[in-house]
C-alpha cells in the first residue's frame, strides 16, 4: 500500500495544501519533507493520524493550546458561518485500487467568541470494479488496512526510538512483538474461554452427581429383593411341604381310627373336673368344720358352767324369784304415795316406810341378777341345744367327708384307668396328632413368614421404584453435568491450545524479529566487528552482546542505538505482514557527525521497496545527508511558514 | 370400787393373740373375741386361773363379743363364784374370764401352732365327744 497524496484544508497551519508522495518505484522511494523546527513538520504527521484515527499523537505544547482549525481561516469565515477542517489521504492498495479517505470537522465561533466544534466525520470512497464507491464503514476498512495498534511501527518519531531501550524496555518490546504477531484475537479467545469456564464452573456447582450413589442403593435394593425372593421360595416350598405332611397325618388318623378315643378323653376331662370339685368341696367342708369347731369348742368345754347357769335360772324360776312378782318401780310408787300394798299408810314414824325402803333395795339387787339370768336364758338354751346336736352334726360332717374321700378315690382310680387306657391305645394316634399339631404350627408360622417376606419384597420394590425415578432425575442432571464437563474440558483444552498458540506465535515472532534485527543491525552498523550478537531474551529484553561477551546496550552511542532501533523497527515492519508506507519524523535528530552520514547511507538499503517519507529538520538534513540519500529521493519538499501574526500559514513547496 | 366404766377385757401379752390370729389356721375365720373365748374355755376346762400382771393390755372391746360369748363369760363367772350374785359385779365377771383366758392362751398356743387344723379338730372332737359323754349331754338330744 502506498499513499499517493495528502490534502490538507484548514488543518492547523495548513490552509490548503496538497502533498504528493514518491512511489516506491525505480529506487526513488523516498519523500523528503524538510522544515525548520516549529514550522509544521510534525503536524503533517498529526494530519495523517487525525485523518485515519481521529487522533493527533505528536502535538507540541504550543499546538495543544491552539484549535485544530486554522485560526486564519476561522477568522476569515463570516460570523455565523462554519469553517471546515478537512484532510484527505489518497491511497493505492496492494491490488492497485484507489481509496480516498477524508475526515472533516466543522468549527464555528459563537456569540461569546468561543470556538465550537462538531464531531468529525470520516468518509471513504473506494474503487470497486473501476467505480468509486462510498464505503459504509470506513473505520473498519482502516482498521484492516492500517491497524492502529501497529501504526507506530510505520509512522514513528525518530527521536523516540531510543525509548525502546530506555523507558519502556522489555515491556515495550513485548508489546511490539504481541502487536506485530496480530494475536489480539487469541487474547480475546483466551479471555472469552476463561469467562466461559468460570460460567460453567458456577453452573456445575448445582449439579452434584448423586447418580452413582443411587445406583449403589438400587443395586443393594435389587440384591435384597433377590435374597427375599429366595427366602420366599424356600418358605413356599416349606408351606407346600407342611401342607403335604398335614394331609398325610390326617390320612393316617383317618385310616387308623382309635375306637372310643374321644369318649375316653371326654370322660377323662369330666373325671378331672369332678375330682377338682371334690377337692374343692372337701376344702370347703374342712373350713366349715373349722368354723363349727371354733364356735362349738368353748361351749362344750364349759358345758358344766353353761349347764350350771341353766340350772340356776331354773332354780330361781322354780322359787319364783324370777321373774319378780313385784317390780322395784311398783315399790317406788308405794313409797311415793306413802301407801303400802296392803292399804296401810306408810310413815317414817314407825318402821313401815323403812321396811318398804329395805324391800326396795333387795328388789333392786334381785331384779338386776334376775334380769341378767333371764337375759342370758335364751342364749344358754340355744348353746345347750347346739351342744346336744354336736355329736350328730360332727358325725354328719365326718360322713360327708368320708363320702367325698371315697368319691375322690373312686374317681381317681377311674381316671387312672382311663389315662392308662388312652396311653396304651392312643400311642400311634397321639403321635399322629402330635405331628399334625407340629405341622399345623409350622404351616401357620410359614404363612406368617411368607406374608412378612411379601411385604418386605413389596417395600423393596417400592424403594427401587422411587430410586429409579431418582436415578432418572440424576441421570438427566448427570447428562447436563457431563455436557458441562465436556464444555469445561473443551474450554480448558481450547484455552491451553490458544495460550500455546499465542506463546508459540509470540516466540516465533520474537525469534524472527530477533533474527531480522540482528541481520539489519550487523548490515547497518559501521563497526560490526565490535559486536557478537543481538538477542531478545525470554523476558523480551533486547540486548547487544559485545565481542567481549558482555551486554553492551547501555554503552552504545546514540547513533548505534538508532541503528539498533531502526533495525528493530525494520524487522517489525518486515514481519508484520503489512505492506505500509513508512513515515519517520526527525529520523536523524539525535544523531550527529559521521553517524548521521552512516545512517543516511544505510537507510535506503534496509527500507528498500518501501514508500518512505522522512520529515527532516534543516539541521539534520545536511547537504551531506542529502547527497547520500539523493538517488532514492522521488519527491522533495520544503515547508515555509508565513503570516506569523495569524498563528502562521505553512506552504508546502516542492523542490 | 373402780367407778371407771368397763369397756374391754385384758390380757398379759397381746402378741400371743396376734401369733394365733396370724399363724393358726383354726382361727382363720375368727379374731381376738373367738381366741379369747376359746382360751377362756380351755383355762376353765383345766380349772386354772392365772391373774393378770400389772402391765395388762386391752385385747377385746366388749362390744365386739357376740351375745353367746357374753353368756359364756357370765356362766363361767357364776360357776366359778358358785353364786349368781356375781353377776351384779361386772368387773368380777370379766376378771374371772380374763384369768381363765390368761391360762388358756398359753395352753392353746402349742396346740395350734405348727399343727394343721384338721388334726387339731380330730383331737378336739375326741375330747369334746368325751366331754359330752361324761356330762350325759345326750339328754339334750
Amino acid at each position: 500500500m502506498i499513499i499517493e497524496h495528502i490534502k490538507l484544508k484548514n488543518f492547523r497551519q495548513y490552509k490548503d495544501e496538497k502533498l504528493t508522495f514518491a512511489k516506491p518505484e525505480k529506487e526513488k522511494n523516498f519523500t523528503i519533507i524538510q522544515a525548520s523546527n516549529g514550522v509544521g513538520k510534525s503536524n503533517l504527521f498529526n494530519a495523517i493520524n487525525w485523518c485515519l484515527y481521529d487522533k493527533e499523537t505528536h502535538l507540541t505544547k504550543e499546538d495543544k493550546r491552539l484549535p485544530l482549525v486554522n485560526t486564519l481561516a476561522l477568522r476569515e469565515t463570516p460570523q455565523g458561518e462554519d469553517t471546515y477542517v478537512e484532510v484527505e489521504i489518497k491511497i493505492r492498495d496492494d491490488e492497485n485500487k484507489i481509496m480516498v479517505i477524508t475526515r472533516k470537522q466543522c468549527f464555528y465561533v459563537n456569540d461569546t467568541e468561543d470556538i465550537i466544534k462538531n464531531p468529525s466525520e470520516l468518509e471513504m470512497i473506494r474503487e470497486i470494479r473501476k467505480d468509486m464507491v462510498k464505503v459504509s464503514s470506513p473505520e473498519y476498512i482502516i482498521s484492516q488496512l492500517i491497524p492502529e495498534s501497529i501504526k507506530e511501527y510505520f509512522f514513528f518519531d525518530g527521536e523516540r526510538l531510543d525509548d525502546y531501550f530506555r523507558k519502556e524496555g522489555a515491556e515495550s518490546i513485548k508489546k511490539a512483538v504481541f502487536k506485530i504477531s496480530q494475536i489480539e484475537i487469541l487474547d480475546k479467545v483466551i479471555s472469552h474461554l476463561e469467562d466461559k469456564s468460570n460460567d460453567f464452573l458456577k453452573e456445575n456447582k448445582d449439579l452434584t452427581p448423586a447418580a452413582e450413589n443411587i445406583m449403589l442403593q438400587l443395586e443393594s435394593g435389587n440384591k435384597t429383593i433377590v435374597t427375599l425372593q429366595k427366602d420366599l421360595d424356600l418358605k413356599n416350598s416349606s408351606l407346600l411341604e407342611a401342607k403335604k405332611h398335614i394331609k398325610e397325618m390326617l390320612d393316617k388318623i383317618k385310616n387308623n381310627p382309635v375306637p372310643n378315643s374321644e369318649d375316653l378323653k371326654t370322660q377323662r376331662i369330666q373325671l378331672e373336673d369332678d375330682l377338682n370339685k371334690i377337692e374343692s368341696n372337701t376344702k370347703d367342708l374342712d373350713l366349715e368344720l373349722e368354723e363349727y369347731f371354733m364356735d362349738m369348742s368353748p361351749k362344750i368345754l364349759i358345758y358344766n358352767a353353761i349347764k350350771n347357769f341353766q340350772e340356776q335360772i331354773q332354780e330361781k324360776k322354780r322359787k319364783k324369784e324370777i321373774p319378780p312378782g313385784i317390780t322395784d318401780e311398783y315399790i317406788k310408787q308405794l313409797l311415793k304415795s306413802k301407801k303400802c300394798i296392803c292399804g296401810r299408810q306408810l310413815s317414817h314414824k314407825d318402821s313401815s316406810e323403812a321396811c318398804v325402803v329395805e324391800l326396795l333395795n333387795i328388789y333392786n339387787k334381785l331384779s338386776n341378777i334376775g334380769n341378767e339370768l333371764l337375759n342370758n336364758q335364751s342364749n344358754i338354751e340355744i348353746m345347750l341345744r347346739d351342744i346336744s346336736k354336736f355329736r350328730d352334726k360332727y358325725l354328719s360332717y365326718e360322713k360327708r367327708k368320708k363320702d367325698l374321700q371315697k368319691d375322690h378315690e373312686d374317681k381317681s382310680k377311674l381316671l387312672k384307668k382311663i389315662k392308662d387306657s388312652l396311653a396304651l391305645t392312643d400311642d400311634s394316634y397321639a403321635k399322629y396328632e402330635q405331628q399334625l399339631e407340629i405341622f399345623e404350627t409350622e404351616k401357620e408360622n410359614t404363612i406368617i413368614d411368607i406374608t412378612r417376606l411379601k411385604t418386605n419384597i413389596e417395600n423393596s420394590q417400592n424403594f427401587i421404584k422411587i430410586k429409579k425415578e431418582d436415578l432418572d432425575n440424576e441421570l438427566k442432571k448427570q447428562t447436563k453435568f457431563n455436557l458441562l464437563r465436556n464444555k469445561l474440558k473443551f474450554c480448558k483444552e481450547s484455552l491451553d491450545i490458544a495460550k500455546k498458540i499465542k506463546d508459540e506465535i509470540m516466540e516465533e515472532t520474537k525469534k524472527e524479529i530477533e533474527l531480522k534485527t540482528k541481520r539489519q543491525f550487523f548490515e547497518l552498523i559501521w563497526n560490526p566487528e565490535s559486536f557478537e550478537n543481538v538477542k531478545i531474551d525470554d523476558n523480551y529484553n533486547l540486548s547487544v552482546i559485545h565481542k567481549s561477551g558482555l551486554e553492551s546496550i547501555g554503552s552504545l552511542s546514540a547513533g548505534q542505538r538508532e541503528i539498533l532501533a531502526l533495525s528493530f523497527i525494520a524487522a517489525l515492519n518486515s514481519i508484520s505482514g503489512f505492506n505500509l508506507p513508512i513515515i519517520i519524523d526527525t529520523p536523524l535528530g539525535r544523531i550527529s557527525g559521521d553517524n548521521r552520514l552512516n545512517i543516511a547511507e544505510k537507510l535506503p538499503k534496509f527500507l528498500e521497496n518501501k514508500q518512505v517519507t522522512l520529515l527532516v529538520t534543516d539541521e539534520e538534513y545536511t547537504s551531506e545527508v542529502r547527497k547520500r540519500l539523493q538517488k532514492h529521493i522521488g519527491k522533495e519538499y520544503e515547508i515555509k511558514l508565513k503570516n506569523f501574526d495569524c498563528g502562521g500559514i505553512a506552504n508546502i513547496i516542492e523542490k | 370400787m373402780n367407778t371407771k366404766k368397763l369397756d374391754r377385757v385384758y390380757c398379759d401379752d397381746l402378741k400371743e393373740y396376734q401369733v394365733l390370729r396370724e399363724d393358726a389356721s383354726f382361727f382363720q375365720k375368727g379374731g381376738n373375741p373367738e381366741i379369747f373365748i376359746m382360751a377362756m374355755a380351755i383355762g376353765f376346762k383345766n380349772g386354772i386361773k392365772t391373774p393378770l400382771k400389772k402391765g395388762k393390755e386391752g385385747v377385746v372391746r366388749l362390744t365386739y363379743f357376740k351375745e353367746e360369748h357374753i353368756s359364756m363369760i357370765k356362766a363361767i363367772a357364776v360357776i366359778d363364784a358358785k353364786s349368781v350374785e356375781v353377776l351384779s359385779d361386772e368387773e368380777k365377771v370379766y376378771s374371772i374370764a380374763e384369768e381363765y383366758a390368761n391360762t388358756g392362751i398359753k395352753l392353746l398356743k402349742p396346740l395350734l401352732i405348727n399343727t394343721d387344723s384338721v388334726s387339731y379338730i380330730k383331737k378336739l372332737a375326741t375330747e369334746l365327744l368325751e366331754n359330752i359323754k361324761d356330762n350325759n349331754v345326750s339328754t339334750f338330744k
